[in-house]
């Protein structure tokens, strides 16, 4: 069945261009155009899409709010943003009415294959199993406020770290905890952080969105206590990757957009688990201990019994949440890169390889058999000979850090 | 009368010289004539008498007048003049002397010589006074004069000194007992001076003497200015006669001091131990006028000596350049900041024609404002006026030169005071802040134009990539042709070639290919061009420009801007130009005149999304007027937004007011707009509304330099001063 696509742009060239790039897609995508917001909806009333792609800046009704309109009306359309500006509207990226941000101009090889990878991964969000273990849960959390507000007032024209630092002080609990990771060894600064305000001048501000969240989320599920599961060494094991993600992303001089998502899907990468073993409780933990018994990856072990894994029960959760698809699909594939059609070095590889490491270095904090690298998917994107070189950026990042 | 014979016995002896002599005729007859003489002058007196009366030598007192000195009976010596006939031929030699005592004439002369030599004394003192000194030397000179010239014992002089802080060990002071503030202050005459054998009286109780205390604190109080005795045992007005009587006082003279309207400024006493006449009084009186006048002098100078250094100290303070120029524009003031700036010593300077000094400045506009500011009599501005520092390098001044010394006599060129400041270094932060200011809105375009070039980057790169796959397509195509041609030529072509060639174009769609393959080149050539238009116009836009105004085409410099600026205008508000054609290029700085037209722009565009919002309305429209009229070139910006409401419009101008939200803008665009038109080109700026409507803004630029200036000086006053 064809994928339907819509891409909305004011600029009538740039729709003529696409449509004629996209051509020799017309076996597999459908596509149609429309030049303003309001054309756009009509569309979209008229028949359903897949994908939506459009510009930002448009004369009335501008990307932001028709992507916002589209979310809100056809939730399980992919909405992605195709926009000529460069830095300004980076900050939408996160969650923002879009999954994904593309910038002109884009060629057709990225436009193919983002559009592809956002289709993949709602599909495998869409996966009947996975809903089904979803349905048994009584509720599942809303975005956690402060992130919330944290990344409203970011896109805001006051965005200011004066703000950043005002709204994470009105939680009193959150301070002290972002305070605490702020100062530990694990950051390594050289000086005493006081204030969040001043964490996240030293930090930047997407560092310290992502220990907001993780912090959040832990938080938020604290009451997951089972029998050999433990949320202490989850969350030592969630900085770990985070920061090795992070640190991995860099040394492949990624872009900063991926440094930051490494560091975000690193801290979050594992919040499957806390959702299942707070909703599922005894099931979980059965599971826990079938893992344990058979020396098997907890993963492959959730995939038996529940029928899909904590990888993309977390993944659903935060593309639920409206995190960026880099982010949600690197969670969502940790565990099964190969099955991700990425071709190069990404947020998914970077966590990937961290959560290995990890396991690798600390085996006794991995309650169960820890899963090994995936060595085929590292040859498809050229990258084997790299692990040992990451190994060993890892284990100095880590000693630095105070192991 | 006296006669002597040859044996110097004396012959002869009226009752004169009875009187005269002492002796008696009968007591001296026959007696030598020497014991009318003093004893040490007898016997020269003898051998001149034997050398007369024996040899007949010519005696030099014969016929003559002389004087000599005698010798009365009870031995005191007195002065006599003796006139001398001899006979020494006749039958009884003799030699006549006609005596008379001068004793009185002679003590009347001494006195009026030594009257004289007193007067020659103190018209001598007097001038020296009146030569500059310090006020203490000339009193202690006057005091000293007076006892060398009254032979006193004692002179001083005491003046009031107000405001002096007596010191506790003030004599008076104690004397009341009480709290040690002495009640004598203000009213107390203090010693500043004194000479003769006496000095060593002074000691506390004379240091100070209160108003009404003694003699001395009397005559300042007395209408009368002196008062004299000469009997100061006994005078009732000496009130303390033992210590007269200790000092053994023949006279007791205190001369009030005075200014010229009577006020008391000290006493002048003196005391000696002989009795001084009135004529001596007097003398006294005028030199004690001339003190007075002294001490008022001295004060005088004092005073103007402390404006003087309080002048002095204001002019060092001052941080900027001063230079003083009299009527005939020659150097009085040439401050240490001039020395500094020109590296030209005060020395140098002061008394020479300010164009001849070698000042290493630009001197036309300094002469011109120097002109100026004579014709006018009001403060001059000067500014930029080139020059070249100490170190070598070129700097700006900024001058004001004004009028100064008001009480110029008619006819009588005035004074004036340039007063100047290194403005260098403000004139480049201004150019930067220009600089900046263009940047900022370069800044804040960017977003906008990074989409107005990555808009045509998309579709160009889209476009070729169709093409490439386009022709990768008909490239079978024309395989298939090519099959086909040949098979031609072999002779025929087989159907099931030609079907599959029929199957090759529909498999391609060869009929969208040909439509569109033209359009995406077309297209991808505008789109090229845009990009390319969007460069040029920004380089034109951001260059920096010369600091000289620049022959512009007004018309092309606004389609810069709006091209610059389309991304701010172009979702609201349709954009409509209409030039003149036949506008000639005007004088200006391009890219100041582009800053400006862009702020107008933005704020146009602003005020229509202001009413437009969110597509709820149509868009605007924004119309770009320009039109030569006379002298003048006018620029319309119109646009359909809100308009400026009626409390806003008086501070439209004003520097950073803004009616936008914090972030957008900091209220600067409207007030540079006005400086880079009014100040730097001359031209008005002004701006219709209408609340609902919409607003204009109209700009006006002089098209020749002189329209927008203020005239030229005066020609008749271009004398020799160009000279520099």
């Amino acid at each position: 069945m064809k994928k339907r696509i819509l891409f909305v742009d004011d600029e009538p060239n740039v729709l003529a261009g696409l449509q004629r790039m996209l051509r020799p897609l017309r076996g597999e995508w459908e596509v149609t155009f429309a030049q303003s917001g309001p054309e756009a909806l009509e569309k979209l009333a008229a028949a359903p899409f897949d994908v939506v792609v459009s510009d930002m800046r448009m004369p009335g009704m501008d990307g932001a709010a028709l992507l916002a309109e589209v979310r809100q009306r056809y939730p399980g359309t992919v909405r992605i943003v195709l926009s000529g500006h460069s830095d300004k509207e980076m900050i939408l990226r996160s969650v923002g009415p879009a999954h994904q941000y593309l910038a002109k101009p884009c060629d057709a090889e990225t436009l193919k294959d983002t559009i592809s990878r956002a289709c993949a991964l709602r599909n495998l969000l869409a996966d009947e199993s996975l809903k089904q273990v979803i349905a048994q849960m009584p509720s599942l959390p809303s975005l956690p406020a402060v992130y919330a507000e944290l990344t409203r007032t970011l896109n805001s024209p006051d965005a200011s770290v004066q703000a950043v630092g005002r709204i994470i002080a009105s939680d009193v609990g959150m301070t002290a905890k972002i305070l605490q990771l702020v100062n530990s060894a694990f950051f390594g600064l050289r000086r005493h952080v006081s204030s969040p305000a001043e964490a996240a001048v030293l930090l930047g501000l997407e560092t310290i969105k992502a220990l907001v969240l993780s912090v959040q989320v832990f938080s938020e599920f604290r009451a997951a206590q089972l029998e050999g599961f433990s949320l202490e060494a989850l969350w030592k094991h969630s900085l770990a990757t985070g920061a090795g993600a992070k640190q991995l992303a860099a040394d492949e001089k990624s872009d900063g957009k991926l440094v930051d998502c490494a560091l975000m899907a690193g801290l979050l990468h594992d919040a499957g688990k806390l959702v299942l073993a707070a909703h599922l409780g005894p099931r979980y933990g059965q599971t826990i201990a079938a893992a344990r018994e058979r020396g098997l990856p907890l993963w492959q072990a959730e995939r038996e019994t529940l029928g899909t894994t904590h990888a993309e029960v977390g993944a659903y959760l935060l593309g639920l949440w409206g995190l960026p698809d880099p982010i949600v699909e690197a969670i969502a594939f940790h565990h099964e890169p190969g099955r991700c059609l990425a071709q190069s070095f990404g947020t998914l590889t970077a966590i990937h390889v961290a959560d290995f490491l990890d396991h690798e270095m600390r085996p006794e904090a991995c309650q169960t058999v820890p899963s090994p690298v995936d060595v085929a998917y590292l040859s498809r994107i050229g990258a084997a000979d790299r692990l040992n070189r990451w190994r060993e950026t890892f284990r100095s990042a880590a000693e630095r850090r105070g192991g | 009368m006296i006669a002597i014979g040859p044996d110097s016995r004396i012959t002869l002896f009226n009752t004169a010289a009875e009187r005269i002599f002492g002796w008696r005729a009968g007591e001296v007859l026959g007696c030598p004539v020497g014991v009318l003489m003093p004893a040490e002058v007898a016997p020269r007196h003898q051998e001149y008498v034997d050398s007369f009366f024996r040899c007949g030598r010519p005696n030099a007192a014969v016929d003559r007048t002389v004087e000599l000195v005698a010798r009365h009976r009870d031995g005191h010596e007195f002065p006599v003049e003796l006139s001398l006939a001899a006979d020494r031929e006749g039958r009884y030699p003799f030699a006549l002397a006609v005596v008379r005592d001068v004793t009185d004439r002679k003590k009347l002369e001494e006195a009026r010589e030594a009257a004289l030599r007193r007067q020659l004394g103190i018209t001598e003192l007097q001038r020296r006074l009146l030569a500059p000194a310090g006020l203490e030397e000339k009193l202690r000179d006057i005091c000293d004069g007076v006892v060398r010239l009254f032979d006193a014992d004692f002179c001083g002089i005491w003046l009031i000194r107000p405001g002096d802080l007596c010191e506790r060990g003030c004599a008076h002071a104690d004397a009341h007992g009480g709290p040690p503030a002495c009640p004598g202050r203000q009213r107390c005459l203090h010693l500043l001076a004194s000479a003769g054998r006496y000095t060593h009286a002074n000691g506390p109780v004379h240091q100070r003497i209160p108003f009404g205390y003694w003699k001395v604190g009397q005559v300042v109080l007395d209408p009368t200015p002196s008062f004299l005795t000469n009997d100061p045992l006994n005078d009732p007005a000496i009130r303390d006669h033992a210590w007269a009587r200790e000092f053994g006082l023949a006279a007791f003279a205190v001369h009030a001091l005075r200014l010229r309207d009577g006020e008391p400024l000290g006493v002048l006493a003196l005391f000696a131990r002989h009795p001084i006449s009135a004529d001596e009084d007097a003398m006294l009186s005028g030199l004690t006028n001339t003190v007075s006048f002294v001490v008022q002098q001295s004060a005088a100078e004092a005073e103007l000596r402390r404006e003087h250094a309080r002048t002095e100290q204001l002019l060092a303070a001052i941080s900027s350049i001063l230079i003083g120029l009299d009527g005939g524009d020659r150097i009085t003031e040439w401050n240490r900041r001039a020395e500094a700036a020109f590296g030209i010593e005060a020395a140098n300077a002061l008394g020479r024609n300010l164009g001849e000094c070698g000042i290493p400045w630009d001197c036309d506009p300094v002469m011109r404002g120097i002109r100026e500011c004579r014709r006018r009599h009001e403060p001059v501005r000067v500014d930029d006026v080139r020059f070249r520092r100490r170190d070598g390098s070129d700097g700006y001044l900024g001058l004001t030169i004004s009028v100064v010394g008001g009480d110029a006599g008619q006819g009588e060129t005035p004074g004036l005071l340039v007063v100047g400041a290194d403005i260098t270094e403000r004139r480049t932060l201004e150019a930067q802040l220009v600089q900046a200011q263009k940047l900022e809105s370069i800044g804040q375009l960017a977003a906008g134009i990074a989409h107005e070039i990555n808009t045509p980057t998309q579709f160009v790169g889209d476009n070729n990539r169709f093409l490439q796959d386009a022709f990768a397509d008909i490239e079978k195509l024309l395989e298939g042709y090519a099959r086909v041609a040949e098979a031609a030529r072999a002779g025929t072509v087989p159907q099931e070639l030609l079907a599959q060639v029929e199957e090759i174009a529909e498999e391609i769609d060869l009929a969208y290919l040909r439509a569109e393959i033209p359009k995406a080149i077309g297209q991808s050539l505008d789109g090229v061009d845009r990009v390319a238009r969007i460069v040029r116009a920004m380089k034109e836009f951001s260059h920096p420009g010369s600091q000289e105004k620049q022959e512009t085409d007004l018309n092309k410099a606004i389609e810069t801007t709006i091209t610059v600026a389309r991304n701010e205008w172009k979702y609201v508000a349709e954009m409509v130009t209409d030039f003149d054609p036949a506008l000639p290029p005007v004088p200006c700085l391009a890219g100041e005149f582009n800053q400006v037209v862009l702020n107008l722009i933005t704020n146009a565009a602003h005020a229509i999304a202001a009413v437009v919002k969110d597509g709820a309305k149509e868009k605007g429209r924004i119309t770009i007027r320009t039109r030569r009229d006379g002298d003048w070139a006018e620029v319309r910006v119109s646009d359909t937004g809100t308009g400026i409401p009626e409390a806003v419009r008086p501070r439209v101008f004003d520097p950073f007011f803004t009616t936008k939200g914090v972030g957008k803008g900091t209220g600067q665009g409207l007030a540079i707009a006005r400086s880079v038109v009014v100040k730097k080109h001359g031209g008005t700026i002004d701006f219709e509304t209408e609340m609902g409507k919409g607003t204009t803004f109209i700009i006006r630029l002089p098209i020749t330099p002189q329209a927008g200036q203020a005239p030229e000086p005066d020609r008749d006053h271009e004398e020799a001063h160009s000279v520099c």
